[in-house]
């Protein structure tokens, strides 16, 4: 791993601009804040949480099954349903879609699993044209960045940055950064575009095994925009995104809005089933790593996610370090858990970038111990060579130091006896990295355990 | 190998009927059904009135602007627009067949909305909807059968929104700017 590239170092880069920072922090902490009162405002949020955990683990459980029942009742419906293995099995099976349709231009709504395959890059690759209809990801795809968020794409940039992009590619007048003129600027440019698109790829929500059905959450309403206004729609849906009935959907649609936004329910659920007359829907089921993933027990129950973000809004690291550090289309608490399983040697970094303080499983709406699950990951990742030799000859050190009470006793003394005779030791962030923003306390007068000989255990 | 097969065979090729699923989620409660559906839509972005006949649409409708396009599937509010239009249009005037008080959205489909894209190519979005068809909870609303019936169902609370510029809420992201939602009385025409 490039060590000027890992989170650490992307952090402290996104940190030299302070303000901007501070704004990243505070305005997530705020999503934070709206999703309390969302939770507290409904009755029964813990029974919820109960219900949503248990009902995707008996689907992860049952995948198999469910798979194949879901396969069975969208092609009853009409549906092409297709099978990827890997993410270019998805890319070459939307091209050849595409092809067959002799389509040039493509809308696209929100899908964080072709930001997972670069299936953007692929279809232009071959000179077709995609749009991202969604306004956080028309931005990034205008800078040709990946999201820093998976609910709020765009949450990195700030309006007068917008205002910039949408001037230079939009015409829009410059200098005007009012969001609400902004937004209307980019609504004339989408509305041409799906309009005169031939295809719309949409994201999967939910996909309801008993019925085929998917169901797509939008606060847009441009999913549904581009669906209803071509004659092909291509669904892009993770294997792991079943639930079994649609009796269950409700218990899903209560815990997403609410963890996400603090909204109630997003503006559109749309439940397509089966194709609209006279038009064509293919349904596109991938897998790229998930089946692996599922038969780790350890990190299984990351695959209940439901993508709320919520643990990325309520993470003091995400918050301070912003998504591009993290250099996965997931960033934060879960896309730490979820890219080692990509590329181990590429993110063996993002497991570390956490305190782990345990707010993420605190507020994960299907109840994921992530912050257990990025222990695990430490663990395997030094077990495997997979993290830097200083980090694992400190935490070797470490553990020979803490597992011997001679050796700690002895290390507390000379820690205290450098706090107070060679400072400047402990006080040079090339040193000792933890000082770069804090400063190392003033040294004791005596250890714990020599306080409590003589204050408590003569009483 | 397929893609399929591939993925078949990395999970052992285990297809087991599954056992019962069962957990319990209790009803969400409320003191009036009304009061609390109205407090929920608003925050949405809905706009909400309460009427004693649908004619009072009819006459919203035509102050609102009168010389507005309009497709309508609600009988006393006339449509001066065919349903094969191609463009944005003023306002669509539909019935909603339920509410839910614990979110603040109405169900649509295919049943009910003259042409899909409607629901989007519309400015505003005009809903009526009888008291006595709202419910407490999102469970009550019954959305298994009703989605079942049709190939297109949709839950709508307020207009078309965004908040991706600096967290700033947007009305009319992409569709309708405003949507209104008409609650006839219970007991009333």
């Amino acid at each position: 791993m490039n060590i000027t590239s890992d989170h650490a170092a992307l952090a402290e880069k996104f940190n030299k601009d302070r303000a901007r920072t501070q704004w990243h922090d505070e305005t997530l902490w705020w999503v934070r804040a709206k999703r309390d009162n969302a939770t507290t405002a409904l009755q029964h949020w813990e029974e919820i949480r109960e219900a949503g955990s248990s009902i995707k683990e008996h689907t992860l459980n049952h995948l198999p099954h469910y798979l194949l029942r879901f396969e069975k009742e969208a092609r009853a419906k009409g549906v092409h349903v297709h099978w990827a293995f890997e993410g270019g099995d998805l890319n070459k099976i939307v091209l050849d879609i595409t092809r067959s349709k002799n389509a040039r231009l493509i809308v696209k709504s929100k899908s964080m699993l072709t930001e997972e395959c670069k299936l953007n890059e692929h279809l232009e690759h071959h000179q077709i044209e995609v749009v991202d209809t969604d306004l956080g990801e028309l931005i990034i795809q205008m800078r040709k960045e990946v999201p820093s968020h998976i609910v709020l794409p765009a949450i990195h940039l700030k309006k007068q940055e917008v205002s910039d992009l949408f001037n230079e590619r939009l015409k829009s007048e410059p200098g005007n950064t009012d969001p609400q003129y902004l937004t209307r600027e980019a609504r004339k440019f989408l509305r041409e575009k799906i309009r005169a698109a031939d295809i719309a790829i949409t994201g999967v929500n939910f996909g309801i095994a008993e019925s085929g059905s998917i169901v797509i959450c939008t606060n847009e309403g441009n999913a549904d925009l581009g669906v209803h206004q071509t004659k092909v729609h291509i669904a892009c849906m993770g294997i792991e995104k079943l639930i079994p009935s649609m009796n269950d959907l409700p218990v899903f649609l209560k815990l997403l809005a609410r963890s996400a936004t603090g909204q109630a329910i997003t503006s559109y659920t749309s439940i397509y089933s089966g194709p609209a007359e006279g038009k064509e829907m293919h349904i596109i089921l991938v897998d790229n790593g998930r089946s692996t993933h599922l038969a780790d027990p350890v990190f299984r129950s990351s695959l209940k996610c439901i993508r709320c973000g919520a643990c990325m809004n309520t993470c003091p690291v995400y918050r301070r370090s912003g998504g591009h550090s993290y250099r996965y289309h997931v960033a934060g608490p879960i896309g730490s858990i979820l890219a080692p399983h990509v590329d181990k040697n590429k993110y063996s970094d993002l497991p570390f970038a956490s305190t782990l303080c345990g707010s993420c499983s605190n507020v994960c709406p299907v109840k994921i111990n992530i912050h257990e699950q990025l222990w695990h990951w430490r663990q395997r990742l030094t077990e495997s060579g997979n993290v830097s030799t200083g980090k694992k000859l400190g935490i070797h050190f470490l553990n020979r130091v803490l597992s011997s009470t001679t050796l700690f006793r002895l290390g507390g003394a000379m820690l205290r006896w450098t706090l107070r005779h060679a400072r400047f030791l402990v006080n040079s962030p090339k040193l000792n990295p933890w000082v770069k923003n804090r400063e190392m306390p003033a040294a004791p007068g005596e250890s714990f355990r020599d306080w409590y000989k003589k204050n408590v255990s003569q009483q | 190998m397929t893609a399929k097969e591939k993925i078949f065979a990395a999970f052992g090729d285990n297809v087991t009927e599954p056992g019962n699923l069962s957990y319990a989620v209790p009803l969400q409660r409320c003191e009036d059904r009304t009061a609390s559906f109205i407090e929920t839509a608003t925050r949405a972005g809905s706009e909400c009135r309460q009427i004693s006949s649908v004619d009072e649409v009819r006459v919203w409708v035509e102050n609102a602007a009168p010389s507005g396009s309009i497709i309508s599937k609600v009988a006393p509010v006339p449509g001066n627009l065919s349903h094969d239009f191609d463009d944005e249009f003023d306002f669509l005037v539909v019935r909603a067949a339920t509410g839910i008080a614990e979110n603040g959205s109405v169900w649509l489909d295919d049943a009910l909305v003259p042409e899909r894209k409607s629901l989007f190519f519309c400015k505003h979005l005009v809903i009526v909807l009888n008291e006595a068809d709202i419910v407490t909870d999102l469970m009550e609303a019954d959305i298994k059968s009703r989605s079942l019936k049709v190939g297109y169902g949709v839950l709508i609370s307020g207009p078309s929104k965004t908040a991706d510029i600096e967290q700033s809420l947007v009305m009319g992201a992409q569709g309708p700017i405003s949507c209104h939602l008409f609650i006839l009385r219970s007991g009333s025409l």
